[in-house]
């Protein structure tokens, strides 16, 4: 490392202590980002994967009986069922609840189903959702507290400036460079956030809005079955 | 069935974390060991050193012309020496031819003239020499004059050069000097205002001063003052100050620090003032 230029090491372990301590918030800021962007990454991934398969099982003609039981198995066996497979195991268990009852009308029938896959649909939203909130924080917030830093580090080299003898720029520039570090880890924290946050929400929509097209479908479904039977 | 699915979602977040973790690590890597993007700076290039010697272009030049003049003469000499050559040839044989009709004892006599015109021109040739050396043994001494001037030229400016350089030290010397009575005229104005703008608290008592340390802006406006030095009077002090303050701008100050910035700087932008009224009776 050539003598003449400072080290960024150097800078920040001798920078004051609430430029410090908004380094340290915005490290830590930073690392939860990502780990949500690691999470949600994942997680979107294999609801995305969850949905194709599903849908390509339930419309492959399959019985519907059959496919409810399968979840249950898989259920039994360990395994988690996610996604859109929740929607319609609610919608239909509720169906056979509610059909299992003689005589029952079936404008009731359909209205409990509904409600059933409505409850479900708004808990698989919420699961989607999860994290955004916190990323969208991340990425509005951090720059501020960045520039926060940065403003109190060249406050105080300003401060220090005005007793010296003589104003050089050399007096304040290591406390300027020092200070500008928290606006580049506020920026280092906030640009991946904002970009997560974008991405994850636009395709926790597509896919939120891809449920309630299924949940269409499989009501009409039902409905046939309900008015035919 | 509960277990396994926190234990899926746990492999998610410790995959996420792990993640998170080793990015951040990378990157505090790359920092510190100073990737930063740019090539270090190389070394700046030594100069290749040629040793130049003065060359005198001119005389050289009256040499060529010399040579080239010389040569022409030469050529020239040469010509009208075949001419004559020539003329004298033929007239030898005319000459000869009557010469032989003639009598031959007249050819010694002849000869002898011959032997004698010989003789001069040898004797004339030699003199040519001698004056030839000497005129080269008078270039070559006014040569070493020459020479030996341009050496006391040298010496001479070198001289000039190191006066001009004590010169200018003395001159910042003489500077520093002027600077300092400034400095303490400044001084002086400073002490008079606070003085004027002072209130003689009852306490003062003869003898007494305090030191005030005091800060100023170029505009002569004073941003900081405090007392380094208590005269052990308390209201004395706090007079001192008060008085300060009241004064608040030393207005020529402002000129000073637009005259000669550095004095400024050097004296009043930072000093301390030993505050000794004195025209205190008692």
């Amino acid at each position: 490392m050539p003598e003449q230029q400072l080290s960024i090491l150097s800078l920040v372990i001798g920078a004051s202590v609430p430029v410090q301590l908004v380094m340290f918030i915005l490290l830590i800021g930073s690392m939860i980002s990502w780990l949500m962007i690691g999470q949600r990454w994942w997680y979107l991934r294999e609801m995305k994967g969850g949905f194709k398969a599903f849908e390509t099982t339930f419309w492959s003609g399959i019985d519907l009986n059959e496919l409810f039981r399968d979840g249950s198995m898989r259920l039994n066996d360990n395994e988690t069922v996610d996604g859109v497979e929740n929607v319609f195991r609610s919608g239909f268990r509720e169906f056979n609840r509610l059909t299992k009852n003689e005589g029952t009308d079936p404008d009731a029938v359909m209205e409990g189903t509904e409600r059933a896959m409505r409850v479900a649909l708004s808990r698989e939203e919420e699961k989607l959702n999860t994290h955004l909130p916190f990323l969208a924080s991340v990425a509005s917030v951090s720059p501020y507290i960045g520039l926060f830093g940065t403003v109190w580090g060249i406050m105080q080299s300003f401060r220090g400036l005005a007793t010296m003898q003589q104003a050089t720029l050399a007096v304040v520039a290591p406390g300027i460079s020092e200070a500008l570090i928290a606006t580049a880890m506020g920026l280092f924290a906030a640009i991946p956030a904002v970009l997560a946050y974008n991405r994850f929400s636009a395709d926790a929509d597509a896919l939120y809005s891809r449920y309630d097209t299924f949940s269409d479908e499989f009501t009409s479904i039902l409905h046939r079955r309900v008015h035919s039977g | 069935m509960r277990i396994s699915k926190d234990l899926k979602k746990y492999g998610i977040y410790s995959l996420a974390v792990l993640f998170s973790v080793a990015l951040h690590a990378l990157v505090l890597l790359l920092l510190l060991s100073d990737w930063t993007g740019e090539t270090p700076p190389h070394k700046p290039k030594r100069p290749n050193f040629v040793q130049a010697t003065l060359i005198q272009i001119a005389p050289k030049a009256k040499v060529q012309d010399k040579q080239a003049a010389n040569k022409k003469a030469a050529a020239a000499a040469k010509k009208r020496a075949e001419k004559k050559r020539q003329e004298k040839a033929y007239k030898k044989r005319v000459a000869e031819r009557k010469k032989a009709e003639r009598k031959k004892a007249e050819q010694k006599q002849a000869r002898d003239e011959k032997t004698r015109r010989d003789k001069a021109l040898k004797k004339k040739q030699a003199e040519e020499k001698a004056r030839k050396a000497a005129e080269q043994k008078k270039a070559e001494r006014e040569k070493q004059a020459k020479e030996a001037e341009r050496q006391q030229e040298l010496q001479r400016q070198a001289r000039a050069q190191a006066l001009a350089s004590a010169l200018s030290s003395e001159d910042e010397f003489l500077a520093d000097e002027q600077s300092e009575q400034l400095a303490q005229g400044y001084t002086t104005y400073i002490q008079q205002r606070i003085i004027a703008n002072w209130t003689r608290p009852l306490s003062a008592r003869r003898g007494m001063e305090t030191i005030l340390s005091i800060q100023l802006v170029p505009t002569g406006q004073v941003v900081g003052v405090s007392v380094l030095k208590s005269s052990g009077d308390d209201a004395f002090d706090l007079s001192a100050l008060q008085a300060v303050k009241k004064v608040g701008r030393f207005d020529r100050l402002q000129e000073l620090s637009r005259e000669s910035p550095r004095v400024f700087e050097q004296n009043f932008r930072q000093f301390q003032l030993v505050y000794r009224p004195d025209d205190l009776r008692l």
